[in-house]
């Protein structure tokens, strides 16, 4: 795999920003966005939905003891996710009522994400909570960052649009607009940015 | 020959002969577009699947299903196809359907059909109008649509009937994709390709007798029905070329019958709940999976059965035949 292996400040924000990308490299959280991110703007909601969730409720869950049980552990951080979840959709529905309408059942399935899970019990009990919070903020920018890189790329190749302006495409893959040409894209999109950083790991070593 | 000695490369060859001659019926029929399109499906699935070996450092070898693929490809789309539509279908075939499951022999989808489809559900306007056999198709691009018509197919599942003689079934003489539609010389290509062992004769048979029943039940013991529903949405053509497929078609006979049930199953269940055209392409690329599993699970199945029977024998043999057993053993304690 490939990982900054230094622990310091700028190799975790290395590998939450690329190595270990939570979306082109760990492949995590990907339904939401192979459904939802059809254009920039759908996965901008997307993003801020998942943003907002994944922030708090990872900050709250840092507060659970540590020697409580690994069961009760995943059932607080799902209780806590949850009382997030209340205020960020009344937030949301206030702020962009429609992109909220159009997340529909992904916006409360990210309170159980697999992301929050392997982030609370993974850094929580390695790191010092300065380093936590900063893979914390990374990860959630790292994939926000790759939504919408896929949206946009989604939404040219798609619709020949890029933010609802046309572009003059001269081809549109309508395909790409269902879930699969979604999840056939964004594989391809993650073995280009696998191959691009291995090339730059095989170019430094050299 | 014998099948278990018959190569990949000696299938695919047997393939591409027959592959070619229908390919030269379209260009009769479709004129100079048909070969372009053919001339570009072809290439441009040869060209990706070089590259995608080069990328992959995969040795290419006496492969020759790029090419094969071109060329079925080619046959499944309409002669007014636009040519960006039959170059994103080669390439989806060849890297997404192909070399991202490992290349030749590891594939799980047939990649012609699998590419067909990308195509026609990105370009769907494009890939489902046709232009009418010996007719003037102008070399643009983008064909006009006022040239352009529905196909047979869609006729006759709207009204379960054709105004076609039936020699004109048979030559293939009617509104279509490129290469599907020559009965005729289908049934020339399958005896051909059956005599070769290239084709699964199992699978093939199981396919046309379940289909073949289905077919005088739905339409009422009509025979020209019945015709036209083997030559309407290419099903012929994908029970010999795509549900056949050596890369993809299970190795046991037990299993081969199975998928030949099952991919019959599909297309019943697409021709009579869908409004789909090509039912045997969907069918194929469901049913395809299935017979991989198929094989595997029948050799799960005959390693139990092995295994049962070698247990029954040890059980048993004391009991038949002690004396032949206590010398066994004594002889093995001798031995030791």
């Amino acid at each position: 795999m490939i990982v900054a292996n230094d622990n310091s400040c700028k190799g975790i924000v290395k590998n939450a920003l690329l190595y270990k990308n939570p979306i082109f490299v760990s492949g995590m959280v990907i339904a939401p966005v192979v459904v939802m991110a059809n254009n920039f703007f759908d996965a901008v909601t997307l993003v801020i939905a998942f943003s907002l969730i994944t922030f708090f409720t990872l900050l709250m869950s840092s507060f659970v003891p540590k020697n409580i049980v690994y069961t009760v552990r995943i059932i607080l951080y799902t209780i806590i996710g949850a009382l997030v979840y209340v205020p960020s959709v009344i937030f949301l529905k206030y702020l962009m009522p429609e992109g909220v309408e159009a997340l529909g059942i992904f916006f409360p399935l990210f309170i159980t994400s697999s992301f929050i899970i392997s982030r609370s019990e993974t850094i929580f009990f390695l790191e010092t909570k300065g380093k936590m919070f900063l893979d914390i903020i990374f990860c959630i920018i790292g994939y926000d960052a790759a939504v919408l890189l896929f949206a946009a790329i989604r939404e040219i190749l798609a619709f020949g649009t890029i933010c609802g302006n046309i572009i003059g495409m001269p081809v549109e893959i309508a395909a790409l607009q269902n879930p699969f040409g979604g999840f056939i894209l964004l594989g391809l999109i993650a073995a280009v940015f696998r191959s691009i950083l291995l090339f730059i790991k095989r170019v430094r070593q050299k | 020959m014998n099948s278990k000695t018959k190569t990949d490369f000696s299938i695919m060859t047997d393939m591409l002969i027959v592959l070619i001659v229908i390919a030269s019926m379209s260009v009769y029929y479709y004129g100079m577009r048909a070969a372009v399109v053919f001339a570009i499906t072809i290439s441009v699935s040869v060209a990706t699947d070089f590259l995608c070996c080069k990328l992959r450092k995969a040795d290419m070898g006496k492969d020759l299903s790029a090419l094969i693929t071109g060329i079925t490809l080619g046959l499944m789309m309409s002669a007014s196809v636009p040519y960006y539509a039959a170059v994103i279908a080669a390439v989806f075939s060849i890297v997404i359907a192909k070399h991202a499951f490992g290349g030749h022999g590891c594939e799980i989808f047939n990649a012609a059909a699998t590419g067909f489809l990308f195509a026609s559900l990105s370009f769907t306007q494009n890939m489902l109008t046709y232009p009418k056999p010996f007719s003037e198709i102008p070399m643009t691009s983008v064909v006009s649509p006022d040239v352009l018509s529905s196909s047979f197919t869609s006729a006759f599942l709207l009204t379960e009937s054709a105004e076609l003689s039936l020699i004109d079934v048979l030559i293939g003489k009617f509104n279509g994709p490129m290469g599907t539609g020559f009965v005729l010389l289908m049934l020339v290509a399958v005896v051909f390709l059956i005599f070769r062992r290239s084709v699964s004769a199992i699978t093939f048979f199981t396919e046309a007798v379940i289909l073949g029943i289905y077919a005088f039940v739905r339409y009422d013991n009509d025979i020209m029905s019945v015709i036209y529903f083997f030559a309407s949405g290419m099903l012929l053509f994908g029970m010999i070329f795509l549900s056949c497929d050596y890369s993809i078609i299970p190795k046991t006979k037990s299993s081969r019958f199975i998928y030949g049930v099952v991919f019959s199953i599909c297309v019943i269940i697409f021709h009579s709940y869908s409004a789909t055209e090509n039912a045997a392409i969907y069918a194929v690329i469901i049913s395809s999976p299935i017979g991989i599993e198929l094989d595997r699970k029948a050799l799960s199945f005959a390693d139990m059965i092995k295994n049962k029977k070698s247990v029954f024998h040890k059980v048993n043999k004391p009991l038949n035949h002690i004396n032949e057993t206590l010398e066994i053993l004594e002889k093995n304690e001798l031995e030791k």
